[in-house]
């Protein structure tokens, strides 16, 4: 039932901001929650037939939920036009070496995989590039 | 008129469905927007939408704030949705668990000396503490480098705002394009880079990585 599904996903959240908020894990409590329902998925073994259509309908909105927090940006111009040259370098510099070291590093395991296993290996490299 | 003056303004635009429907409207507008340009990364729908309600909100001579406080609800829908992407994670697990060695080690050396690198590059632009902690999470999925950024002390509708420049990025320079640039490189370094040329343009990859690109321009 999709309210029930709605309830296991909240009190994972609920789980995860509690044990965030009074300190006792450094993560997010979304985050800690995404964890907790990974581990309640794992126990039952499969995803119930409501709990994925609910997941497929609100990840397909997932951009929407972060435009409120993005129009915040309008605080921040100031930011913005003192900060634009480290800004611009970080984002540019740090994605372009991002996408270049995780491949590589992507690639030479996939390689060394396809040595140990060789059927999985060919698997491995699609999965990860 | 009475209806405009500035009070009742301020009333209607605290009314939680009016903040939740323009922030609806302009995901509406920036996603038609987006599938009449068949998808190009620079159109990305939030950054449309983000830019749309910024100008609407600025025309309409309000607060910031009391635009967030009326579409709280769609920013709290944040947090129950982060923990839902548990779902398709699950749903990979078999091809998660045959590469797990090639996931581990690819993320573990990849976003931790990215962190590093995009600080590295704002810290040597001279960037003030804010941006470097707003900067830092930018390459985990918006909804959770906003968690991230909220608790190491950065400004969280920066970091969201950088996350899809990131994406966009991403998308513009692209694996294939960046793969290229990078052989080069190494083939000016005498590394065997053909290989890497070859292992970047089998049609296979192309189609495996779609879906994950898409993923993570939308985020």
């Amino acid at each position: 039932m999709l309210i029930t599904e709605a309830f296991r996903v909240l009190a994972c959240l609920c789980a995860g901001e509690i044990l965030s908020g009074i300190g006792l894990l450094p993560f997010p409590g979304p985050v800690i929650g995404l964890v907790f329902l990974l581990a309640n998925l794992a126990l039952i073994g499969e995803v119930p037939q409501a709990l994925g259509r609910l997941a497929d309908n609100v990840l397909s909105v997932l951009g929407m939920l972060f435009v409120p927090t993005g129009v915040g940006l309008l605080a921040y111009t100031h930011l913005l036009r003192t900060e634009f040259a480290p800004i611009a370098a970080g984002i540019l510099g740090g994605t372009l070496v991002t996408i270049v070291v995780t491949a590589l590093a992507a690639k030479h395991l996939a390689e060394s995989e396809a040595k140990r296993r060789p059927a999985a290996g060919r698997n491995a490299t699609d999965a990860a590039v | 008129m009475p209806l405009f003056e500035a009070h009742m303004w301020h009333k209607i635009a605290l009314l939680p469905a009016v903040g939740v429907g323009a922030t609806v409207a302009a995901y509406v507008i920036a996603l038609r927007l987006h599938r009449w340009s068949r998808g190009h990364a620079i159109l990305n729908p939030t950054l449309v939408a983000i830019l749309l309600l910024a100008f609407a909100v600025k025309l309409s001579g309000l607060d910031y704030a009391d635009y967030a406080q009326s579409a709280g609800v769609v920013t709290f829908a944040l947090s129950p949705a982060v923990v839902l992407l548990a779902v398709p994670l699950f749903r990979q697990r078999r091809l998660i668990r045959d590469s797990a060695r090639i996931i581990v080690g690819a993320l573990s050396l990849g976003p931790p000396t990215g962190v590093l690198r995009v600080i590295g590059i704002a810290w040597l632009f001279h960037a003030d503490r804010v941006t470097l902690l707003s900067l830092a999470p930018k390459s985990t999925t918006a909804g959770i480098a906003i968690g991230i950024s909220e608790k190491i002390g950065g400004a969280p509708s920066l970091t969201a705002v950088l996350v899809i420049m990131t994406g966009i990025t991403g998308a513009v320079i692209g694996p294939s394009r960046c793969v290229n640039c990078a052989s080069a490189i190494l083939a000016l370094s005498g590394w065997p880079w053909e290989s890497l040329r070859t292992a970047s343009a089998r049609p296979g990859r192309c189609r495996s990585a779609k879906p994950l690109g898409r993923l993570r321009a939308s985020a």
